[in-house]
């Protein structure tokens, strides 16, 4: 006996891609609504498309925190937060909380951030560096909250997290690579480690993993190429869709 | 040398009534004269120009060129009133402001010597003005020059710098001298300050009077001329006193309030806010503790000072026994000024800006003027020595960075730069002398370098000679750091590219 197949009542790949889609969805609709307040929040754009596509809501949503972890020293992460920081840049100003008084400015300018739009604050403490930190968290009309944190207990990370929902910032917390070992309150946590490029001048290549991702998938990873001369970021060339160019 | 800052205010009388009455921006107005049973226009708006309306023209003249204007009398009073607020205002920039009203025009004379510098230059002074000006409504043209004279003549009739090349291009009109002077003077075909400059200096004042003599004598430095300055109000102040004293916080958090709201009380009846605030807490042996709250706009909300003072105070030691406490308002400004944008135009909305402007005031109270501030770049060739910070507390407004900012950033520079450099070992270096390993927490290899890049100032340097070779240097991992080698060929690490 020969069974025919009836191609139209089975599912098609988009339609399993549908469902997925319409399952990620829910279980976002879900995570979200364990906020305290789950009103519809801005989504920035980090400006870099292939890092937005692994992402839950395809960039940082406002009022949330993000963790940009950097693997080693000199690894990256910074010039990929200030990315998002400077797109951040079009809804108020950037501020960064710098207790180490590290931060470059011909650097910082150099990625694009708009000097005028710039606040740095120094505190001395930790105690002030945590208070500075939630009360921009807080503050309405903020664009971003940059700071270097490497310990957070978690009442105070807690604490941070609720500061950022009450605002309008985002905020991005810069950590080192001993903050993999400790859970955190942060939306996203990313995992910037340096790797080496084949192409051997004018860039630097940097591999992002998506740690966690609230109501999202975790756990992918992209290969991104910094320009030494313009600071523009792409998707390296290895992992690119040729589909998609 | 002496520096003068001339600040004219075209048709000053209609700007001030349209600061006044916000409804006649949009209507032509006509301000006239009244003496006996004659009237004449004294100035005239743009709009009112434009329908042919001329300084001096009888009333009833500019009535039949323009019936829908809005004829009003000119109040000579407030004008007078008005421009010494602004003079007053003013002092944040000059310590000596005066008035000039030659040729009909109000202007105000500041005398800038030694002040440039605190705006980055004199550019950035007179921008600044230009800025606040705007944002107490009023149009500005500025000038600056080594005298009073000189400034005063580029402001009003030059669009130019104040080399005697361009002064002397500039008509007779610059010299500040009556309308017959400069009518004569025309009968003559003199136009232009350098024909007057050319004739001999004794054949003028039988003609002309000495008075030209004079001006021409004040516009090129050889005759001193003075800024009168217009006299500073008396300062807002508010004193508690006690004859048993007392040691506590507490007693001094009590005080405060009452203190701030005499003080916010005699501002709102001024409608002013605080721009400024100063207390003063003495003791029985005459040591002052002073305090200061400097605050970004006018305000004179009780609860948001309160809460700066309250953080400020937080911060220092309260001292023993006190017996006076005193507060001051030490500069205050009107509240009915147009708010003005901290930031670039990114906020929309007056609550949000307001909300920026608190958080920065708060930060700045809690940790400190210095402690928050904006970045911005100098022209220096040593790394640590490229930034510079302006604090924002109590900043006017949002100080623009020079122009030449984007230029001077560049990629080369590490996002993270190390204060003081931290010595490194380095365990291997190549035939050019670029290390390729070197220990900094842990071992690295160098995979990858760029070609040097020497930084070096000259022995005359505060800091003395210094040279330095630096490398950008990216390891086998594909981190990358930023070393550089001194004069005594010790290597340190100075950034990281993070």
């Amino acid at each position: 006996m020969v069974v025919q197949r009836n191609s139209a009542t089975l599912p098609t790949e988009q339609d399993r891609l549908a469902a997925i889609l319409e399952l990620r969805s829910s279980l976002r609709s879900l995570t979200h609504g364990l906020r305290l307040e789950a009103p519809r929040r801005d989504v920035v754009s980090t400006s870099i498309s292939s890092l937005d596509a692994i992402l839950p809501e395809r960039g940082l949503l406002r009022g949330t925190l993000s963790e940009w972890i950097s693997a080693e020293a000199g690894g990256g992460a910074a010039s990929l937060a200030m990315q998002v920081a400077r797109q951040s840049q079009r809804e108020g100003p950037l501020i960064i909380v710098d207790r180490y008084r590290q931060f470059y400015a011909p650097a910082i300018f150099a990625a694009g951030v708009r000097s005028a739009d710039v606040v740095l604050v120094r505190p001395e403490s930790r105690a002030h560096e945590l208070w500075a930190i939630e009360q921009s968290l807080k503050c309405p009309g903020i664009g971003a909250v940059l700071s270097r944190i490497d310990f957070l207990k978690p009442q105070e990370f807690r604490r941070l997290q609720l500061a950022a929902e009450s605002g309008t910032a985002i905020g991005l917390l810069l950590r080192s690579a001993t903050a993999q070992n400790y859970s955190g309150w942060a939306d996203i946590r990313l995992l910037v480690s340096p790797c080496m490029s084949p192409l051997r001048a004018f860039s630097r290549r940097v591999a992002v993993r998506c740690v966690y991702a609230k109501g999202g998938l975790a756990g992918q990873t992209i290969e991104l190429d910094i320009c030494d001369e313009t600071g523009a970021v792409r998707l390296a060339a290895g992992f690119s869709d040729p589909a998609a160019e | 040398m002496k520096r003068v800052l001339c600040v004219w205010l075209p048709d000053f009388p209609i700007q001030r009534l349209n600061n006044e009455l916000p409804e006649t921006k949009s209507a032509a107005c006509v301000l006239y004269f009244e003496t006996g049973n004659r009237a004449q226009v004294v100035i005239a708006s743009p709009e009112a120009k434009r329908h042919g309306v001329r300084s001096e023209m009888p009333l009833a003249e500019a009535q039949t060129l323009i019936d829908s204007a809005l004829f009003l009398p000119h109040d000579v009073e407030a004008d007078s009133k008005e421009l010494r607020r602004l003079a007053t205002l003013c002092y944040g920039y000059s310590p000596f402001v005066g008035l000039e009203f030659s040729d009909g025009a109000h202007c105000l004379t500041l005398d800038i010597s030694g002040c440039g510098h605190l705006f980055g230059d004199e550019s950035g002074l007179a921008r600044q003005l230009v800025i606040n000006l705007a944002e107490w409504g009023y149009f500005a043209h500025v000038a600056a020059a080594n005298t009073l004279g000189a400034a005063w003549a580029i402001a009003r009739y030059g669009h130019c710098t104040g080399s005697d090349r361009r002064l002397r291009s500039l008509p007779v009109e610059a010299l500040r001298i009556p309308n017959q002077l400069v009518t004569k003077l025309r009968e003559f075909d003199l136009q232009r300050i350098g024909q007057i400059s050319a004739l001999p200096e004794d054949s003028l004042p039988s003609r002309f009077g000495r008075l030209l003599n004079e001006r021409i004598g004040q516009l090129y430095g050889r005759l001193d001329e003075i800024i009168v300055p217009v006299p500073q109000p008396e300062p807002i102040r508010a004193t508690w006193t006690t004859e048993e004293t007392i040691s506590a916080r507490q007693a001094i958090q009590y005080v405060c309030p009452n203190l701030l709201t005499e003080i916010l009380n005699t501002l709102k009846s001024r409608n002013e806010g605080l721009l400024k605030l100063t207390l003063l807490i003495k003791n029985e042996s005459a040591e002052t503790t002073s305090i200061e709250i400097r605050l970004a706009r006018p305000d004179n909300s009780l609860p948001h000072v309160l809460k700066l003072l309250e953080l400020k105070l937080e911060r220092i030691a309260i001292p023993k026994r006190i017996c006076t406490v005193q507060m001051e308002a030490s500069v205050i400004a009107p509240l009915q000024t147009r708010q003005q944008s901290l930031f670039s135009e990114t906020q929309d909305s007056a609550d949000t800006n307001r909300a920026v402007r608190s958080l920065i005031e708060r930060l700045s109270a809690r940790l400190g003027e210095d402690a928050v501030v904006r970045p911005h770049l100098l022209p220096e060739a040593i790394p640590e020595q490229a930034v510079g910070f302006s604090s924002l507390a109590g900043a006017a407004s949002g100080q623009k960075p020079p122009a030449n900012e984007v230029a001077l950033a560049t990629t080369t520079r590490p996002l993270v730069l190390l204060s003081p450099p931290e010595p490194v070992r380095v365990d291997s270096v190549d035939s050019d002398g670029i290390p390729r390993s070197f220990y900094w927490q842990r071992q690295h290899r160098v995979d990858r370098n760029t070609s040097v890049e020497r930084i070096s100032t000259g022995w005359w340097q505060d800091s003395g000679a210094t040279r330095r070779d630096y490398y950008l240097l990216e390891t086998s991992t594909g981190a990358r750091f930023w070393l550089f080698r001194n004069l005594s060929k010790q290597w340190f690490l100075h950034g990281l590219f993070e």
